[in-house]
């Protein structure tokens, strides 16, 4: 029987890689294969996942596969992808590029520059298959050297259906479902998100809409980026916002649903996304999106929410207004947004796009 | 032949419940005439809608029945969620006009949506059975607004193929906005009484609808035999329903006034029910001996101030027994005053004169009995409700 071995630097609850790795490995393990997870920073507890140290005892025939998901530069992951032989296949999720981060973390700088860099090797090894996250992620794939008939658009699994489930944080839905219309905003807290733009964004709608009004940022505050998110809170006093806007630091999946729960609007001003798993959540539970069409957010969005070619702060503030005022609009674009999910990116419809793309592999 | 859907959260002839029966009774109204398929649950019970009966289709009285697994029953902290939508409703109704409209609960969707998917049922199968096959049917019918059933599924079928029948009544989680938006989405909606469509224009503004009810069972059945005389309430005995002041009233007032006079109750118990020979507990009984019951009661009571429709009130009016309502439900407050089968009660004394009044003047209860089964004879006997439903489908093509 094949084994099939999906590889990732790091895996965790709680972010896009992971979620997709994991959904992977259910669909797979569904399927009767012997399939395995291999990491090298391994930050949950499941015994089934393995370090990558241990993949050559897995992985020994030619007809095996590694499924390899590459977001970051990863040294051990490159060398095992030249040195095994084996089957291959590559999961792009985007690499972020480095310039984001000049002057705020040199750590993030040579992560991204790594990625890219080896992203320009992987392209051009002539593997199976390249598997993309979104149509920009695919671009980038083909620009850089992959042959265009080996590379496919296969969106990321998700945990919608495991959030669906949980019980909400009690405490979060009292302190924040109130009178204030929330304005939701999810993802890392680092210089590509774009969110000195929604701050300011959000600094009109308060002023010149709705004074009873708060934005929540959710996301992790990695202290390498401590200079960036200095440089944030710095803004946010500076305009005199300290009590309308907060940020949550990195949240469990209880937490994110309730924030996702008391959310009127889902707001995304953000420069480089690959794909953007939060979008897809937002509109999984009817909450409106107001988005910049960066990157890939304009083909995960699609017709499920309002996404505008500038990133003009004014156009985004009123039209945050315009939704959140007219009863018709507010409703037909969540529902806009549910369809938008449900036709695109359950994970039973990612399951079919998955299994018929790599199914001559299995 | 046709076919035409109808959604409910539950269908068994162990179930008691307004909305269950309809669904019932339409289905029986369509299926000369179309292929009926109920599309339901496997859930019994309505507190936890457990798994119960088996998946898959049943052929019953000529209907298909599709149940369907439930993936979400209620939620052990739907109460909690509960909780806070109570207080805002009180929260909005002090602040508000009288206009109910202004009374709409503004959470954001995904919030409300997890009240009423964590009430239950929920069940994933049906929704892809409607995606999937929601095309086929002429028309689906969905009944009760509250339930994740109807809430849900009207966003798995096209528009243009859904009637709605809400059975509104006034209650907290009706003032939820997003039930609002599912009524706007449907083609038509049917409402039970002319005292619904009013409540229904309120809450939700004009929309495309007609009252059609339910037919009630017309023929007189022969009074039951028991060796007192009786005062009568069908349906659940539950809080909700005013049944722990009806019980209140009725010993209170055995001790005002000391006869033989007994208080009868039929249907699922929800309550502690106090060991007195003077209340007699009947359990769920058939449709036959129900009819019996409601033929030889001295008088009907209706306690409840949540009725959408009340079909046991219609019935006991035409076994021509007198109503005593209680004050509280606009449709019932309508059955009564525009049949004149009846009276109304406020409050303990008004409950004590109105059981007076009846028992000491039998022309007039007897005027009464008369009145209630014209009334229902003229407004709800079986053939007109069906032509006008009827109507309303052949409307679709």
């Amino acid at each position: 029987m094949t084994h099939i071995a999906i590889c990732t630097p790091e895996i965790s609850y709680g972010d896009a890689v992971s979620s997709d790795v994991l959904g992977m490995f259910n669909i797979l393990n569904e399927q009767n294969l012997k399939v395995g997870i291999f990491a090298e920073n391994i930050l949950i507890k499941d015994k089934t996942i393995k370090n990558i140290d241990f993949i050559s005892d897995f992985i020994k025939y030619r007809k095996d596969l590694i499924i390899y998901h590459h977001s970051a530069g990863w040294f051990k992951g490159l060398n095992l992808l030249t040195s095994l032989d084996c089957k291959k296949i590559i999961k792009y999720h985007g690499v972020t590029p480095p310039d984001y981060f000049y002057g705020f973390s040199r750590d993030h700088v040579e992560t991204c520059k790594g990625g890219i860099e080896q992203l320009n090797i992987i392209a051009n090894l002539d593997l199976e298959m390249y598997l993309n996250d979104s149509r920009f992620d695919m671009v980038e794939m083909i620009s850089k050297g992959a042959k265009a008939s080996k590379c496919f658009i296969v969106p990321p699994f998700n945990n919608i259906g495991r959030l669906k489930g949980l019980k909400p944080d009690f405490f979060i839905l009292e302190k924040y479902n109130g009178k204030e219309v929330n304005i939701l905003s999810v993802g890392r807290v680092a210089p590509n998100k774009g969110f000195i733009e929604l701050i300011d964004a959000f600094a009109l709608y308060n002023k010149y809409f709705n004074k009873e009004s708060r934005l929540i940022i959710v996301g992790d505050k990695h202290p390498r980026l401590s200079a960036y998110i200095d440089f944030l809170y710095d803004r946010v006093r500076y305009i005199g916002f300290d009590n309308s806007i907060v940020f949550t630091g990195k949240v469990n999946d209880e937490q994110l649903k309730s924030y996702f729960l008391i959310a009127k609007i889902f707001a995304l001003t953000s420069h480089h996304e690959g794909f953007c798993l939060p979008l897809v959540e937002a509109m999984s539970m009817k909450i409106p999106v107001i988005a910049y069409g960066s990157t890939a957010v304009a083909d995960t969005i699609g017709d499920g929410g309002i996404v505008w070619g500038d990133l003009d702060i004014n156009l985004i503030a009123s039209t945050i207004n315009e939704v959140v005022t007219s009863e018709d609009v507010y409703f037909f674009l969540g529902e806009a947004g549910w369809r938008r999910y449900k036709n695109n990116f359950t994970n039973k419809i990612i399951k079919e796009i998955f299994l018929s793309v790599i199914g001559k592999y299995l | 032949m046709k076919r035409i859907a109808i959604v409910i959260q539950r269908c068994h002839e162990k179930v008691v419940g307004g909305s269950e029966a309809e669904a019932w009774h339409y289905a029986n109204l369509l299926k000369e005439d179309f292929k009926v398929h109920i599309l339901t649950t496997t859930a019994v019970d309505s507190e936890r809608w457990d798994n119960v009966l088996p998946e898959g289709d049943e052929i019953s009285n000529g209907i298909c029945i599709k149940r369907f697994k439930v993936s979400q029953g209620r939620a052990d902290y739907w109460g909690e969620i509960c909780k806070q939508l109570l207080d805002e409703f009180n929260n909005v109704r002090s602040k508000s006009s009288t206009k109910l409209v202004k009374r709409l609960i503004e959470w954001p969707t995904a919030l409300q949506e997890e009240f009423i998917y964590k009430q239950g049922p929920y069940s994933d199968d049906l929704m892809d059975f409607l995606s999937e096959k929601g095309e086929d049917y002429k028309a689906i019918i969905f009944l009760t607004c509250l339930y994740p059933t109807t809430y849900f599924g009207m966003f798995h079928v096209p528009r243009g193929k859904i009637i709605f029948v809400p059975t509104l009544h006034d209650e907290p989680p009706i003032y939820l906005s997003v039930y609002k938006y599912v009524a706007k989405r449907s083609r038509i909606i049917l409402w039970n009484t002319e005292s619904e469509y009013r409540f229904g224009r309120l809450l939700w503004g004009e929309l495309p609808g007609c009252v059609v009810g339910m037919g009630v069972e017309t023929k007189e059945s022969p009074p039951a035999e028991l060796n007192f005389p009786y005062i009568l309430y069908c349906g659940r005995i539950d809080i909700n329903k005013g049944c722990a002041q009806l019980i209140d009233y009725f010993l209170k007032f055995k001790k005002d006034c000391p006869s033989d006079l007994c208080l009868v109750l039929t249907g699922d118990n929800r309550t502690k029910l106090p060991t007195t020979k003077d209340i007699v507990f009947k359990g769920n009984v058939p449709e036959v001996k129900k009819l019996e019951l409601m033929s030889g009661a001295s008088i009907f009571i209706m306690p409840s101030p949540n009725e959408s429709f009340s079909i046991v009130t219609l019935e006991a009016m035409a076994q021509k027994t007198p109503i005593l309502a209680s004050n509280g439900s606009e449709v019932v407050i309508e059955h009564v005053k525009k049949s004149d089968g009846g009276l109304l009660y406020s409050g303990y004394e008004g409950f004590k004169t109105g059981i007076n009044f009846i028992l000491e003047n039998k022309h007039e209860a007897k005027d009464m009995g008369e009145k209630g089964r014209k009334y229902v004879i003229k407004n709800y006997n079986v053939g007109k409700i069906f032509k006008k439903l009827k109507d309303r489908i052949e409307s679709f093509d």
